[in-house]
């Protein structure tokens, strides 16, 4: 019983610690923004020349720093590939085929049936519109493809029995990240296009959607895993 | 002031998730915390940021923790010895060997459980007056005592097969915590 106090002592213990830090650090990190304002300065001011970005993040990510999005991209996709083949092996993955059941409709919850037929236009509208319109408004291609992957989920509470090959899918994520590599190469490395208006806005919507189907590719890979692979044994 | 309410409803959740005693209510808290995390960026105007947080935090996580709450049932078990001093992996690998791991099999296969295994030299009453355990296994010579709840059918079949789990010759006796009724499978 005292066990018990201790742990749950130290627990608050440490959430209000980590809450203290998180305000010590809210107020320092105003405190070094200020003092050296020049880079900051230069992006808020020469952005939308440079970028052809009305979004200012989506200028930084897409534009100054797209060394950033590249490791980025390359991270979740190492992260794919361990779930995929370090975790669980392949073994699950043979199981799954085996087991095909056609779909009814009893099983489900009626409220849930509903309510995601109701959502699930407006989920893909939105998620496209955030990656279509990233490099104006907020939002952009991981935010969007993480959405396009929620609607999978969606999908996935109403046809759970539907079969989905994970493969192509994962195959289809490298394919989009050699693109992805290879479209900044072209566009911000060669500098040909720079000053172009338009060239730029082409290179970031083109970027955005690149971004979002890959993104959605590997969140689905990994959702998918987790949910359908785990339940067999 | 609006920014000190946002700050204290993020602590509040975080303290929600971390104190509360059902993990369901823990995942709960967990989204009302991404909640306050979403309408904190937004008022230092990162909507970027409140997008990303917004489909990952409270949607994904939230989903992906749910999923995994209704696939992980975990199943408690506490073996008593009170002979040996203190546990040495020699000990727990002749245990496991004679009828543990044919019980965690049994638990995986048959009734869909994860097994979690504590070993424990203290005295068998102060453990039996604890809840957290869902089965107590007490050797004493050639018997093992099990230990648990009527109301619990897990614990019903384990006793149903006690004899097909365990390989050796023991005598196995049953007794229920609540009611205290004594049952011989043999």
């Amino acid at each position: 019983m005292n066990l018990t106090k201790l742990i749950l002592g130290l627990r608050f213990f440490l959430v209000i610690l980590g809450a203290f830090l998180m305000i010590f650090l809210f107020i320092e990190s105003k405190e070094i923004e200020v003092t050296i304002p020049s880079l900051k300065n230069y992006y808020l001011n020469f952005y939308y020349e440079d970028t052809a970005a009305k979004n200012s993040v989506a200028a930084i990510y897409l534009n100054y720093r797209v060394f950033d999005t590249l490791f980025e991209a390359l991270m979740l996709m190492v992260s794919v590939m361990e779930v995929i083949h370090i975790s669980w092996g392949n073994k699950h993955l043979i199981q799954r085929s085996i087991l095909r059941k056609e779909f009814y409709k009893n099983n489900q919850s009626e409220v849930v049936l509903h309510f995601v037929g109701i959502i699930f236009p407006f989920l893909l509208m939105i998620a496209f519109y955030i990656i279509i319109n990233g490099h104006n408004s907020p939002g952009g291609g991981f935010q969007g493809g993480a959405i396009l992957a929620t609607a999978l989920i969606a999908r996935y509470l109403i046809y759970p029995n539907e079969y989905l090959d994970l493969n192509i899918l994962e195959k289809l994520e490298k394919f989009l990240f050699v693109i992805i590599l290879s479209v900044p190469i072209f566009f911000i490395f060669m500098n040909d296009f720079s000053g172009n208006f338009i060239f730029n806005q082409i290179y970031l919507v083109t970027m955005n959607i690149l971004i979002g189907f890959k993104v959605f590719f590997g969140l689905g890979v990994i959702l998918y895993r987790f949910i359908f692979f785990e339940r067999l044994n | 002031m609006i920014e000190a309410f946002i700050l204290l409803g993020v602590v509040l959740f975080a303290l929600g998730t971390v104190v509360s005693n059902s993990l369901r209510r823990s995942i709960i808290y967990m989204g009302g915390f991404s909640l306050m995390m979403i309408l904190s960026y937004l008022f230092y105007r990162a909507p970027d940021v409140a997008f990303a947080e917004t489909t990952i935090g409270l949607g994904l996580t939230s989903l992906l923790y749910l999923v995994a709450l209704r696939r992980v049932k975990i199943y408690s078990i506490c073996y008593v010895d009170n002979t040996i001093e203190t546990f040495s992996d020699k000990n727990i690998h002749e245990i496991s060997s004679i009828f543990l791991n044919e019980l965690e099999l049994f638990l995986e296969k048959e009734e869909e459980m994860e097994s979690q295994f504590s070993y424990s030299t203290r005295p068998l009453a102060k453990l039996l007056d604890q809840p957290e355990h869902d089965l107590i296994i007490y050797k004493e010579k050639d018997t093992l005592y099990l230990y648990g709840n009527s109301s619990d059918a897990i614990f019903s079949d384990i006793v149903h097969f006690a004899n097909i789990i365990v390989k050796n010759d023991y005598e196995i006796k049953a007794i229920f915590k609540d009611t205290e009724d004594l049952y011989e499978p043999n």
